[in-house]
């Protein structure tokens, strides 16, 4: 019994693979049958988290700031859907909208949640400032952004120079879109 | 947060690295390890000049070692990946080699077990087999070469259906080819595919004996009977010389109904009607007594 459990956890967690480049944890993603709005809106809830005041202001912000990250991240995923399309791919624009999003949401969950491992490991061994650096400096910033530019080529159905392009378009355009973020309450 | 090129930069650099890699493991070609060596040692550059501190200043002292590590790094891979690249190259070789004398899907079977030994278990699988109708007498009118051209036709049309519908080509007996369906490769539809491919050799061998006929060549008509059951699946022989075969009940019957099976027909037990009869027409069911069995069996013919 704890060997089926074990191979029904290991199930779930298939398509956390694309954290490691792992083509498997694509063709996983591309298998799945999901709600994309609901993942879609919880990946821009996650990022929308607004910075912490009173509590009626502190929901206000929330929802707004939810809605601006949500129709950007549809603007970003059908824009990459747009130039991969002009490059040749014959994914189509539900499957993209739908992959890219839960490749978004796995992105962001994962890397606060290992942030806020991190962090608090550094405030446990009392440098938290070298560990919030490393954080900052390394992990989120980079992997989290070469990760993404990856699926963006991987789901467009891509595995040569043109996926490339998308790729780093990919990274550009996010980048871009959370410097927006920042920019909100 | 504020644009920051340095940052940006590095996050390119560090994709580039990723996609190189990936490139490399894909095609095993070399200038993808270049030009991850490159982006390694010019991002360890950026990075400790960006968040290195004091490891920083001692980076800037022993700056060719620190470049010599991450190089070093790759070219133990580089080492590594050629080293598998060519026990691949070696199954791939050993893969094709065999490919010839036994199925793909008994290559892979062997090829993943640690240890090959005799011994088998019990299965349910659907055997199928066909016969050369008129065979003894086209023999003895024909050149043998002749009768050997013809008779590798028939098998290569055979022996492909049968790798399309996943069947295993496991013996060609004289002017028979027993095929079988469940094993190694276990499918849960082995009676369907055993009976789809049965249908698709007849048509096929039809196609064929139409271009004989053109050629002034002798025709050869087969018949295809097929029956499935509980068979011994494994290797069965001696430690020296072994086979991977179906031996048991379901094979012996499954060869008996070749004399149900006349020229153009393919004819199935009622253990494969049952497992088929929602996705096949039968066009007449008939009774025959065959050696070794005391009741008379029944036997459904397909339509083709």
């Amino acid at each position: 019994m704890s060997n089926s459990i074990i191979q029904r956890a290991m199930k779930a967690l298939g398509p956390l693979k694309l954290v490691l480049f792992s083509d498997d944890g694509i063709e996983r993603i591309n298998r799945m049958k999901i709600n994309y709005y609901a993942i879609l809106l919880l990946a821009a809830l996650i990022q929308a988290v607004p910075t912490p005041a009173e509590p009626f202001t502190f929901v206000m912000h929330l929802v707004t700031n939810t809605i601006v990250v949500t129709v950007l991240l549809t603007v970003l995923i059908t824009l990459l859907f747009g130039i991969s399309k002009g490059l040749g791919s014959s994914v189509k624009f539900k499957d993209y909208l739908k992959r890219m999003s839960l490749a978004a949401f796995i992105l962001v969950l994962l890397s606060i949640m290992i942030a806020f491992l991190i962090i608090n490991f550094g405030i446990l061994i009392g440098y938290p400032e070298i560990t919030f650096k490393f954080v900052q400096g390394s992990m989120i910033t980079y992997y989290m952004f070469v990760v993404f530019g990856w699926c963006a080529e991987r789901f467009a159905g891509f595995d040569n120079l043109k996926g490339v392009l998308v790729g780093v378009i990919a990274i550009a355009l996010y980048y871009a879109l959370l410097m927006v973020v920042s920019l909100l309450p | 947060m504020q644009f920051d090129l340095s940052i940006f930069a590095i996050i390119l650099i560090v994709y580039g690295i990723v996609r190189s890699t990936l490139f490399f493991k894909k095609t095993g070609n070399f200038v993808y390890i270049v030009a991850v060596a490159i982006l390694v040692v010019l991002i360890s550059n950026s990075w400790i000049e960006m968040y290195g501190g004091r490891v920083g200043e001692m980076y800037k002292s022993y700056s060719a070692v620190f470049n010599a590590i991450p190089l070093g790094i790759f070219l133990a891979y580089l080492y590594l990946e050629s080293m598998r690249k060519k026990e691949r190259e070696e199954k791939e070789k050993t893969r094709t080699f065999f490919s010839k004398y036994v199925s793909e899907n008994v290559i892979d079977k062997l090829m993943s077990e640690k240890e090959i030994g005799v011994g088998g278990h019990r299965q349910e699988v659907s055997i199928l087999y066909t016969d050369v109708r008129g065979f003894t007498s086209l023999s003895e009118q024909l050149p043998p070469e002749e009768v050997v051209r013809s008779l590798n036709e028939h098998f290569n049309v055979l022996t492909e259906i049968a790798f399309k519908h996943g069947g295993t080509v496991d013996k060609f007996i004289g002017d028979a080819v027993m095929v079988i369906f469940g094993a190694p490769v276990v499918h849960k539809d082995h009676a369907l595919r055993a009976v789809r491919c049965g249908i698709e050799m007849q048509r096929k061998i039809a196609d064929l004996n139409e271009q004989l006929r053109k050629k002034g060549r002798p025709e050869m008509p087969i018949g295809v009977s097929i029956n499935t059951g509980i068979a011994i699946i494994g290797n069965i022989g001696s430690d020296k010389f072994m086979d991977y075969t179906a031996v048991g009940d379901t094979v012996n019957t499954a060869s008996r109904l070749q004399n149900a099976a006349g020229a153009g027909e393919v004819a199935i037990s009622e253990s494969t009607y049952k497992a088929v009869k929602n996705a096949v027409k039968i066009v007449k069911k008939d009774q025959i007594t065959v050696k070794g069995k005391d009741k008379p069996l029944i036997v459904y013919k397909v339509k083709v």
